[in-house]
């Protein structure tokens, strides 16, 4: 039978703890954006080089009109659930399917976030 | 992950965490004989590598939502397996509907799918003859998904593509056979020789305590042998086995003296059909004279109708009549006089002929008129006595025929009932499963059985469509943890015990309800309600799904079962922890022995849980009707139990950690996802921010197929996290609230308790989503 070590178990848990509560801090949002276009000479196809905000960054500093983008969605919801949802004008065929992906995207969104508001409160109210 | 996994350390000993990772041989070497990588007979190190190398190569190519998750190995290090990897070999060759498949294989091509769609068809029995599941995909692999076009009838734009899916979702199969399978218009028809009635306690006990004796038996064809026993020095429980061996020996014998009874009274029921045959003849003369009888009587009543309305006419004809003759008696001393004169006359003048003529002719006709009124009055008289002739008592006769002849009916038909030998339960079900025609049609192949003529039985039994539907039942059977034996469409006494074993579990269905012998006890041939069975096997899976999915207290709470008995358990963990690293071991080696003997485990989660659940439901509702005898015997002997409580726990503690590693690294990691559509190069990107906002990149052009499947994903690793952090968030309140004296055993059970829950409830949630995806991308 293996011995118990709570000391150190309790330690490390303590520490997922503190770590999670520092982590908290910007949880009042959440903000999904769906876009389309060709952005195919900015991402890097190697696996390690490969970073979603870098490709944002790199947009905003090259301006407009280098790209191709359309923003299809994007929708912010409030901390109380208050929602808005800007969605692209004559959409077509294509983007109607892709704003069904973006809700989706939506949804994993809210779980993620509803996830993590259970845990702190599982960790931190009792 | 490998981080992460300090968080177990002091919860399991070091070595279970090392095979919780790894996961063991046995487990992979199952999946990959099942898809024709490995051989039975070549179970070696080398072979296992190569087998796992081909695997690797073939399965890079199928677009599963997580294959870009699995971390490959490098080539010289083909013995390392992914979590992941596991998990896919697994979710391959389980038939829940964990992965769907768009496209079929190609003729002529050997490839994951083309492994995949054998190794289904010979599940269901539909292997052509001559193909092996490595082989390349051939015509007759291709006509045998035709045949499934046919009979399950799919509406789906790619049909064939629609029965590959479908039968790799054995529950949802069921369901549309239920809707579409036309189960109503007949049942299964076999031929058995099966000996097992019921399970009797004794040989429940001796099942439980000899799994490898019983398992090996299969394979020696040795049909029916006593598994042996294998002493523990259980003295007390020995005593109770003589104890139950005499009672059902006792039993045994008056079951003997029945079937004489029985047999007796079968013999009797032939010669009453015989009997019943030749009264079936009678009645059916009677009838006809009756009808006859009837017609006549009914030709009469016209006919005395016509008389009463002729005598009603002649009525005033006779009153003319009498006035004639009135008239003529008045007359007849004047005509006497007038003919005298007139004699007088033709003396006188005898040259007047025409006057005498006249007077002749006068002369007939009042003789026949005379004439005609006798007659008539002789008729009417005749008439009269017919017409005021009683016919009341004619009727009171035909009615009583009448009555008797309904009785002779009622007997018949209670004759019938009694020849058909139907329960009024089975009838019952059978009536409401099958069409008034179909149903009709049963009867009557089941009276010709009776008879002797085989004939509709045996066109039936030999259907394909029966081999068919017997093949999903017994997988069916399989899926769920009721069914060890050879997948083969025959009912032989296993596949008996396992539907016995479904009955038992399930409280609205009977095995007297749905199997019925319509043969001897010599030459047994058997209808199963298949329509019946299937739904509500399907019922009671949806009931229990439906439980664990809303999260309420179902009756047979397994949670309330574990905090009741969690102290009890603990202690009794310390006495019997040596027979529980026992229960380890001999666990170990059924698996062992189950692929050195060819035989496959159903490896499915959900099914494998949800039997497992159904054991402990059994358990616990024998210990809830308060047997204290049955309670102490299973306290005795627990080994079984905690055997499958040590299954279950290690199973899903595996499969959760998987999940609770994809969680944390989806929490502490970069949190960027991407797919690339293997044909455009073009690739679909997610990327998280610290505080989950997200953005998504779906470049124009790429297709639906591959942003389903990328969002898949990414929901697998939302609901992984939601899973990992509520596990973590529930240790961590007990490391910081609850006092640290009790032992890992019962931090075990806690933990099980929890994984039970989050494990169905994140388990069965990806699915709902994605199918709720692909139909709206459909």
């Amino acid at each position: 039978m293996p011995t118990e070590k709570p000391g150190t178990l309790r330690e490390k848990f303590q520490q997922i703890a503190k770590q999670i509560k520092e982590t908290a801090v910007d949880f009042t949002t959440v903000e999904v954006t769906t876009v389309t276009g060709n952005i195919r000479h900015l991402v890097n196809t190697d696996k390690t080089k490969f970073n979603v905000k870098d490709i944002v960054k790199e947009m905003g500093q090259s301006g407009r009109d280098k790209f191709d983008i359309k923003v299809v969605a994007h929708t912010n919801i409030d901390f109380d659930h208050d929602t808005i949802i800007f969605l692209k004008e004559e959409l077509t065929p294509q983007e109607k399917d892709m704003f069904v992906m973006h809700q989706s995207a939506m949804a994993s969104s809210l779980e993620a976030r509803k996830s993590f508001l259970n845990f702190l409160r599982e960790v931190l109210d009792e | 992950m490998m981080e992460d996994a300090a968080v177990l350390e002091g919860i399991l000993p070091e070595d279970r965490i090392r095979v919780l990772e790894k996961g063991r041989m046995e487990e992979v070497w199952q999946p990959l004989i099942d898809l024709g990588y490995l051989s039975l007979n070549n179970l070696n190190v080398s072979a296992t590598a190569l087998a796992l190398q081909t695997f690797r190569e073939e399965v890079k190519h199928l677009n599963a939502f997580f294959t870009d998750e699995i971390v490959w190995p490098p080539a010289d290090e083909a013995m390392t397996i992914d979590p992941l990897e596991l998990e896919l070999l697994r979710k391959l060759t389980a038939l829940d509907g964990d992965i769907f498949f768009n496209q079929i294989p190609k003729i002529g091509q050997r490839d994951i799918h083309s492994r995949i769609c054998f190794y289904r068809l010979d599940l269901i029995g539909l292997l052509p003859q001559g193909q092996e599941i490595g082989h390349a995909f051939s015509k007759e692999g291709e006509l045998a998904l035709k045949k499934l076009v046919v009979w399950l009838q799919p509406n789906a734009l790619n049909p064939m593509l629609d029965v590959f899916n479908r039968i790799g979702d054995i529950p949802e199969l069921i369901q549309w056979l239920l809707k579409n399978g036309q189960l109503d218009q007949g049942v299964i028809c076999f031929t058995a020789q099966l000996n097992k009635k019921k399970k009797t306690a004794v040989q429940q006990i001796l099942k439980e305590e000899s799994p490898i004796d019983a398992l090996s038996d299969i394979e020696k064809n040795k049909i029916n042998t006593i598994p042996i026993v294998r002493t523990r020095g259980l003295v007390a429980r020995d005593q109770d086995v003589e104890r139950l061996q005499i009672v059902e020996n006792h039993i045994q014998s008056l079951l003997d003296e029945l079937k004489v009874i029985q047999e007796e009274s079968l013999s009797r029921s032939v010669s009453l059909s015989t009997h019943l045959h030749q009264e079936q003849q009678f009645v059916n003369q009677l009838e006809n004279k009756l009808e006859k009888k009837e017609e006549t009587l009914l030709r009469k009543k016209h006919q005395i109708h016509s008389v009463a309305r002729l005598s009603k006419e002649v009525t005033p004809l006779q009153k003319d009549i009498q006035k004639l003759s009135q008239n003529r008696e008045q007359n007849l001393p004047a005509i006497k006089l007038k003919l005298e004169q007139l004699k007088e006359i033709q003396d006188l003048i005898n040259q007047k002929p025409l006057l005498e003529v006249e007077r002749e002719n006068l002369k007939n006709e009042i003789k026949n008129l005379k004439k005609d009124i006798r007659e008539k009055s002789k008729n009417i008289r005749k008439l009269e006595k017919q017409i005021n002739h009683p016919s009341q008592p004619r009727n009171d006769d035909v009615a009583q025929k009448q009555l008797e002849i309904q009785e002779e009916v009622a007997q018949l038909r209670s004759i019938r009932e009694k020849l058909l030998g139907f329960k009024s339960k089975f009838k019952k079900n059978l009536k409401e499963s099958l069409t008034p025609a179909a149903y009709r049609k049963t009867e009557e192949m089941i009276l010709d059985v009776k008879q002797g003529n085989m004939s509709s039985f045996n066109m039936i039994s030999a259907d394909k469509y029966n081999h068919f539907l017997m093949r999903v039942l017994q997988v069916y059977c399989w899926m769920n943890g009721y069914y060890q034996g050879k997948l083969d469409s025959d009912f032989g006494d296993r596949t008996l015990d396992a539907v016995l074993d479904i009955c038992e579990d399930i409280k609205k269905l009977n095995k007297k309800h749905i199997l019925k012998n319509i043969g001897t006890k010599n030459n047994q041939y058997y209808i199963l309600n298949v329509h019946y069975f299937f739904k509500k096997v399907i019922e009671a899976d949806e009931e229990q799904e439906g439980i664990v999915a809303a999260g309420d207290h179902p009756q047979w709470s397994f949670s309330n079962f574990v905090e009741q008995h969690e102290a009890e358990l603990n202690e009794l963990h310390h006495r019997k922890l040596a027979s529980m690293d026992e229960a380890w071991t001999v666990y170990t080696d059924e698996i062992k022995i189950d692929i050195t003997l060819g035989r496959k485990i159903y490896q499915g989660a959900r099914s494998l849980v949800r039997s497992l659940f159904r054991g402990v439901r059994r358990l616990f509702k024998i210990i809830a009707q308060g047997i204290r005898k049955v309670l102490t015997f299973v306290r005795e002997n627990v080994l079984p139990f905690l055997k499958n409580f040590v299954k279950f726990l290690y199973r899903e503690m595996r499969e959760g950690w998987h999940k609770f590693g994809t969680g944390m690294k989806f929490l502490f990691g970069r949190r960027q996802f991407k797919t690339t559509d293997p044909d455009s190069g073009l690739m679909v990107m997610s990327g998280y921010d610290f505080d989950f906002d997200t953005t998504l990149f779906i470049p124009e052009g790429i297709s639906l197929n591959i942003v389903s499947s990328h969002i898949e994903k990414v929901n697998y690793h939302a609901s992984s996290l939601n899973f990992s952090l509520t596990l973590i968030g529930k240790v961590v309140h007990w490391a910081i609230t609850i006092a640290w004296n009790f032992t890992w055993a019962g931090l075990l059970l806690r933990l099980a308790l929890y994984f039970k829950k989050l494990v169905l409830k994140w388990l069965l949630k990806p699915k709902k989503i994605i199918r709720a995806v692909v139909k709206i991308v459909r």
